[in-house]
């Protein structure tokens, strides 16, 4: 408890006894012994924390013992970071898309921004619209995580002469180390990245070199489509087969619910996407993935991660979800048919977010997952974060009621984004879950990490 | 109460331990009897037969009233006829009461009326020779008698003494004689001694007392044309004692047992006192109270003489408008139940506070001397309202009330975030807004409190805050003049009051 100087009146204090009067600063030491901290809302960015993601600690963050959060706002292209220090205190800082990229009028991010953080190279990407004066240009910005407003590259604008497909916004993005396919190769220190826009998967072979043009230098296909609304959602790469090279799985689902009730989750191979230098304007076709999961929902893919449930395997696991059924798949290796997630509640977005990442130190990822439209104790869309733990080829809840706002208020939306964070005081990993304006970092789970990561008690 | 000549002898009363006269050969059966058939004559104007009768009382008990109605009656008589002769008879008899009665009050009337009787007997018989005289002279010439001459109308000087009137009479004896007779109380002293009588006039109170017999007190009332006999036969004492009380200062209080009843008189005292043990204190202004411890045996006779020392003490006298309904107190201790108040007060430095509810106290300090008097007169103001205490402490009541409340609220925020901190689930966070809600309940109900208190003192301050013009009191010193008194009974020292 935090020693304070204890201001009362000397009447309050003669009727504190029996007439009901406590000290305020009770409650700022009641205050600080909370494990849970909130942070929002800074600057004008109204829909903070639509996406998040956390990349290890350095010295470059505020004393290298906490964490490096970077958080999206939406209004602006918002971007901020929130970084603390070993003692659980934060800085935020913040920059518009405006002044990163001056050329481009952004608009808002979209609910759902295509977002990827890539830990090893202290980077993060994000995909959206330019404003109008490009026309409403498809868009990806790699920045560098540790020094806010700087990019790594150039933008990376999907122009070209069919302004059909130049005006897709990304949905999806992922780093990756990719091998040599078509006309590509890959020069190791400069990194790949993959994007999803509309029925095309864009591979962008060293995407930090300066040199590369716009709407070059893209390995660019067109996915085969049978519903004309059909666009993808998530996009993730990892060794999904087992066969020592990365995959790319995608989510495909189509936009209007005339259109069909059902989605697919396609893993390509890389050589199934990069075929030869494209254009935006004229992609060419990919080939069918090598693998393609049905699934029952319009919208299978909407979030995706991979993991590794049981370290020793090298091949990792699929998760991906479908907010629309409240249920969401991990595909484990050598499985033949994933396992389902699902909570009972309809209409929650259960799988709205979602993180792997071990919480409870023991090696094996925990399974985070939102459903911000939950409603808590009547109160709508106040959202909730389910974690389980895998074990025996099976998951479980680590406690029986999900992760909520102690005091909700409707449409909350908590757990519409999760992240975990590696703290670097003492290599826990803690949560962050991301809530309508808004962002909690957990310095302590019970039945996970017991201790405060700010004191170690 | 007055005296009064008595014409009548009416009544005879004997009241308890009195015996009434019913033996014939009691004088003053006698003289009752005559007394009353002297009075019917009188009343129908037979004043010779009313003179006899008045002589024949005067025979059974000579009482000088019963002369003194002997002439009345004569005086009638000659003021009727203008008899000369009835004129010496009253004037004997009025001279006769006179002489038996050397301390009348009414001596120097009495004497008035004397000197007028006999000048107009000797005008009468002057008239008589002058009318004596001209009957000698020869008849006149026709042969006729002469008129009679009516008898001459009395005198002018007769005219203006009225008409004389019987006189009643109160006698009060005694068996033995040689009692005290107290009226109206024994503190006022002995009245007269048996026998005694006299005029008096409407009701009285008596106390017959004397030494080893019984007292007796009774009351009755005086009809100043009636007769009035008290005869009180005193039974032998044999079971109170005899005391006889005196002092250097006469006038002193006496009280015996329990000052609260009162004086029972003053000195010098004599009176029967019931056997044992008695208390008695004698007081009197400006001197040390003097406490005697007597034991009184039955029959036998115990003195006191008391020597009263002057005291230092003064005296405080507390007055003024409403004093009948307030409380004195000196030095915080209840000095009258009611005004005004008088009370001997010791040497030095006093507090007296004069309370009355519903209005100002009012307080001083006093510097009493000895024999001095302090004359202290109060005026005490109306207590004003105190509607803007109650205001105040209604608010008072409303903040601390509103503090309680917001106090309750926050402690009960305190409970629910500390149960929730332990649960761990749902984990609360410090922006969990029942954290400000709670400081905001609590600064809310510290401010309430503090507000009340200010009010408090407020409402406190105007519940004893003196507004409104004060009680006041005016302090005058009066020096008491003790001076050398001698009496015919006594000799000693006495002031005079000015009021």
């Amino acid at each position: 408890m935090v020693t304070r100087t204890r201001v009362s009146l000397g009447l309050a204090g003669l009727l504190a006894g029996g007439a009901g009067a406590c000290n305020w600063t009770t409650f700022d030491d009641l205050s600080s012994e909370v494990w849970v901290e909130r942070v929002g809302n800074p600057d004008d960015s109204r829909q903070y924390g639509v996406a998040l993601g956390a990349m290890p600690d350095t010295a470059k963050t505020l004393d290298g013992q906490g964490a490096n959060l970077v958080v999206l706002g939406r209004a602006k292209l918002m971007v901020s970071t929130l970084r603390y220090g070993g003692d659980g205190k934060h800085a935020v800082s913040s920059v518009g898309g405006q002044a990163i990229f001056p050329a481009f009028m952004f608009d808002d991010l979209p609910a759902k921004p295509a977002f990827a953080v890539d830990p090893t190279d202290h980077r993060f990407a994000f995909g959206s619209l330019t404003g109008n004066t490009l026309a409403g240009q498809g868009f990806i910005g790699v920045m560098d995580g540790d020094n806010l407003g700087v990019a790594v590259a150039p933008a990376r604008v999907f122009i070209g002469s069919d302004m059909a497909l130049s005006m897709l916004a990304p949905t999806g993005i992922a780093f990756a180390t990719l091998p040599d396919a078509g006309n590509f190769t890959n020069t190791p220190e400069l990194g790949e990245l993959v994007v999803a826009r509309g029925s095309q998967l864009d591979v962008m072979y060293d995407y930090a070199n300066a040199a590369i043009a716009d709407a070059s230098g893209f390995a660019e296909c067109k996915q085969a489509t049978t519903r004309a609304t059909e666009q993808s959602f998530e996009v993730a790469v990892a060794d999904l087969e087992g066969d020592g090279a990365p995959e790319i799985a995608v989510g495909m689902g189509p936009r209007s619910a005339a259109d069909g009730t059902t989605s697919e989750i396609r893993i390509y191979q890389v050589g199934e996407v990069v075929k030869d230098q494209s254009t935006v304007s004229l992609p060419m076709n990919c080939d069918p993935p090598s693998t393609t999961i049905a699934v029952q929902a319009i919208d299978a893919g909407f979030t995706m991660v991979t993991a590794h449930f049981d370290p020793a395997v090298t091949q990792a696991a699929l998760v991906y979800s479908a907010p629309s059924i409240n249920t969401v798949y991990v595909r484990l290796p050598g499985a033949t048919d994933p396992i389902a997630i699902t909570v009972p509640t309809t209409g929650s977005n259960f799988g709205y977010a979602l993180a792997a990442g071990d919480l409870d130190g023991d090696a094996v990822p925990e399974l985070v997952i939102g459903a911000p439209k939950s409603d808590i104790d009547g109160t709508t869309d106040a959202g909730a974060v389910y974690i389980y733990r895998y074990a025996g080829g099976a998951f479980t809840q680590v406690t029986p009621d999900p992760l909520r706002v102690s005091s909700p208020s409707a449409s909350d939306l908590f757990g519409k984004s999760v992240a975990i964070a590696p703290w670097g005081k003492t290599g826990q990993n803690v949560l962050v879950v991301g809530a309508e304006g808004k962002v909690f970092t957990y310095f302590r789970l019970p039945g996970l990490y017991d201790d405060d990561v700010r004191t170690g008690r | 109460m007055r005296l009064r000549i008595l014409l009548l002898v009416t009544l005879v009363l004997a009241l308890g331990t009195t015996r009434r006269a019913a033996a014939q050969g009691d004088p003053w059966k006698n003289a009752q009897s005559a007394f009353n058939q002297g009075e019917t004559y009188y009343l129908s104007g037979k004043f010779d037969d009313a003179a006899a009768s008045f002589k024949k009382a005067y025979e059974a008990r000579p009482m000088p009233q019963f002369l003194y109605n002997v002439g009345a009656a004569y005086h009638m008589k000659g003021k009727k006829a203008s008899e000369p002769e009835s004129y010496d008879k009253a004037v004997d008899y009025y001279t006769r009461y006179l002489g038996e009665n050397k301390d009348a009050k009414d001596k120097e009337q009495v004497e008035k009326v004397i000197a007028v009787l006999k000048a107009e007997a000797e005008r009468l018989r002057a008239a008589a020779a002058a009318a004596a005289a001209a009957a000698t002279q020869p008849t006149n010439p026709t042969g006729t008698q002469p008129t009679p001459t009516p008898p001459p109308a009395p005198s002018a000087e007769v005219e203006a003494l009225g008409d004389a009137g019987y006189r009643g009479l109160v006698v009060i004896e005694s068996e033995p004689q040689g009692a005290n007779i107290y009226i109206g109380g024994k503190e006022k002293g002995p009245f007269a001694q048996t026998p005694w009588s006299g005029s008096m006039d409407g009701e009285f109170q008596y106390l017959v007392e004397k030494r080893g017999y019984k007292s007796k007190e009774g009351r009755t009332s005086a009809d100043p044309s009636k007769l009035l006999v008290l005869q009180i036969v005193l039974s032998e004492e044999d079971y109170l004692g005899w005391v006889e009380i005196k002092s250097n200062v006469p006038g002193a209080s006496i009280f015996l047992d329990d000052k609260n009843v009162g004086a029972i008189g003053k000195t010098p005292f004599s009176g029967n006192f019931k056997p044992g043990k008695h208390k008695v204190w004698i007081e009197a202004d400006g001197y040390e109270p003097s406490e005697h411890d007597i034991e009184v045996i039955a029959g036998e006779a115990a003195e006191i003489s008391a020597q009263l020392k002057g005291a230092p003490v003064g005296y405080l006298y507390v007055r003024g408008p409403g004093i009948e309904a307030s409380r004195i107190y000196l030095d915080g201790e209840l000095l009258c139940e009611r005004g005004p108040c008088r009370k001997p007060v010791k040497e030095g430095r006093h507090r007296v506070s004069v309370r009355r509810s519903g209005y100002k106290s009012y307080s001083t300090t006093i510097e009493v001397q000895a024999k001095t008097e302090i004359n202290l007169k109060t005026e005490l103001a109306k207590q004003p309202g105190r509607g803007d205490a109650v205001v105040a402490y209604i608010f008072t009541g409303l903040f601390a009330g509103g503090g309680i409340y917001l106090g309750l609220q926050a402690q009960k925020l305190e409970k629910e975030l500390k149960d929730d901190i332990a649960a761990g689930n749902p984990p609360v966070d410090q922006a969990d807004p029942r954290f400000d809600r709670g400081k905001y309940f609590a600064i809310g109900a510290d401010a309430a409190y503090g507000v009340a208190g200010l009010l408090g003192l407020a409402a406190i301050y105007y519940t004893f805050r003196d507004k409104g013009r004060p009680s006041i009191g005016v302090v005058d010193v009066r020096a008491l003049a003790l001076t050398p008194t001698v009496g015919p009974n006594y000799a000693g020292l006495s002031m005079e009051l000015p009021w």
